[in-house]
């Protein structure tokens, strides 16, 4: 027993500790859903609109960036401001889930450190608190639509497809992102700075039809969260879903959930020895 | 890691290492870095022991001190005692409920909500039921002392406060071991009091103890036997009879 290897960090774990830890975590979910919902509660205490302020930050920002641009690229309103609304708000979503995920492990380091229990449950948390900004930023969403008049046709049964596969995307991001980001600090300010020019890079004020395929591919066709985004918003306004945009959607989606299963797996007895 | 299924020892150690990998800031320059990755320097981290083959045994209804200076490794046996930390090497074999008390005053503790509130999420963290923390928020609120203070929210609270309702709130949940790190240090001496005599109740109904703390004189005030860790090795052994 003393030949075996010496590990500084502990040794690295299975897929079969990964996957009992992930199970452990979904099981509380009183843990990551209703305390998550709680504190966001408690961030807004002192204020009179509390967790309302979010939605209220989004409509002021969504009605600025529409009327900006929508006049800037002479667009008709009427079709615009849906588009980028819910462009907007669900990259809100996606990146606060990407941002939240790669500084979960190290945020909740001290509880990580003195706390048992299973560590998905930080990836779960992060998924939860926007999950929760984004349920109520989505009323910003339902409300344009009505205003807006938008057609609902039979496509609007994808939406809870889309929705689930974000929110898979949101909890796998945490998994594998969040380890990374303990381990090597560099990687969650290359993020910060990513999140911000993904924002151009994604077809949230620029309408896709605009552009020829080539060019949006140039533009947008690495990008994960322009897949995501299109495999939203498409059935919300009676569009097609093209298969370049189903494809991409689960090829990511499959290699996102893939790579954390395995680097949560073998990194989670070790997030201790990084904090 | 090896499982048994002796119900008798909640706690068992097996040379138990545990080792950090330290890097220092001239680990993270960039200049540094790259001039090793050039010419095939390598350069390891330095490597920190913190637990350096610590082999014990908690029986059921033992009252173990561990006492040592500052950075001895006191903290880091009681983490993985709870399963915080896995061990770098050796074994680790924890049966039974384990509720800690480690970390800082205010560890798990929402500084925007109540005593209350952070009464229920603390329990609900720990596993409990919130219906079940309801159930015990008057008990809570008695034992704590923080009378009309514990509506209030705990920012407003000292830190002898905060440890106060953690010890009030971990100690109303039945566990079969217990860890505390220095808990009961912060809170006044009325309340060191009854938190011995709550921790008396604890261990009477065959509940193992840990306590960690480098005052010997509380050490001995709970326990019957404390061990003296030194830079991570155990390095003796005192008993005391009552």
């Amino acid at each position: 027993m003393n030949d075996t290897k010496v590990y500084a960090e502990a040794p690295p774990g299975t897929i079969a500790d990964g996957v009992r830890d992930i199970r452990a975590g979904l099981k509380r979910w009183p843990v990551w859903w209703t305390l998550t919902w709680q504190s966001i509660k408690s961030q807004y205490r002192r204020t009179y609109l509390g967790p309302w302020w979010i939605t209220v930050q989004q409509v002021i920002f969504v009605v600025g960036l529409s009327l900006l641009f929508g006049l800037l690229f002479k667009q008709d309103l009427q079709t615009f401001v849906p588009y980028v609304t819910i462009g907007f708000i669900a990259f809100t979503w996606m990146t606060g889930m990407l941002q939240g995920g790669a500084n979960t492990i190290v945020q909740n380091g001290a509880a990580i450190k003195t706390t048992p229990g299973p560590l998905s449950v930080y990836a779960l948390r992060n998924f939860a608190g926007n999950t929760i900004q984004f349920a109520h930023d989505s009323i910003v969403i339902v409300a344009v639509l009505i205003i807006f008049q938008v057609q609902v046709t039979w496509t609007i049964v994808l939406v809870p497809v889309a929705l689930a596969v974000i929110a898979l995307n949101g909890i796998a991001i945490g998994l594998w992102l969040g380890p990374v980001c303990a381990r090597y600090r560099d990687v969650g300010q290359l993020v910060n700075s990513l999140v911000r020019i993904l924002f151009f890079f994604t077809p949230i004020f620029w309408v896709t039809t605009d552009l020829s395929n080539a060019q949006i591919a140039a533009l947008a066709g690495w990008n994960p969260l322009a897949y995501f985004l299109q495999f939203l918003r498409a059935p919300l306004l009676g569009e097609p879903l093209t298969t370049a945009i189903v494809l991409g959607t689960f090829g990511f989606t499959a290699a996102n959930c893939l790579i954390g299963l395995v680097h949560f797996s073998r990194t989670r007895d070790r997030l201790a020895y990084w904090l | 890691m090896t499982k048994t299924l002796d119900d008798d020892v909640p706690i068992r150690l097996e040379d138990v290492w545990v080792q950090f990998r330290l890097r220092h800031a001239h680990h993270y320059n960039l200049k540094r870095t790259v001039t090793n990755v050039l010419t095939g320097h390598k350069e390891d981290a330095e490597i920190i022991t913190a637990l350096g083959g610590i082999t014990l045994e908690v029986p059921k209804g033992a009252r173990l001190g561990l006492v040592g200076p500052n950075g001895s490794g006191k903290s880091t046996l009681l983490a993985v005692m709870a399963g915080a930390l896995r061990p770098t090497r050796g074994t680790a074999t924890v049966n039974g409920r384990v509720l800690a008390l480690l970390g800082g005053p205010d560890e798990g503790l929402d500084p925007e909500q109540t005593g209350r509130e952070n009464a229920v999420s603390l329990g609900v963290k720990l596993g409990e039921p919130a219906g079940v923390m309801e159930e015990h928020l008057e008990a809570i609120r008695e034992f704590s002392g923080l009378g009309g203070r514990f509506d209030h929210p705990v920012y407003t609270y000292s830190s002898g406060m905060q440890v106060r309702l953690r010890f009030s709130v971990i100690t109303s949940i039945r566990a079969d071991i217990l860890l505390i790190d220095e808990g009961i240090g912060a809170a006044d001496a009325e309340f060191n009091e009854r938190a011995s005599e709550r921790l008396a109740a604890f261990y009477s109904t065959s509940g193992s103890l840990v306590l960690a703390s480098h005052s010997e004189s509380v050490v001995a005030a709970h326990c019957e036997q404390s061990l003296a860790l030194t830079a991570g090795r155990l390095s003796a052994h005192t008993s005391w009879d009552s």
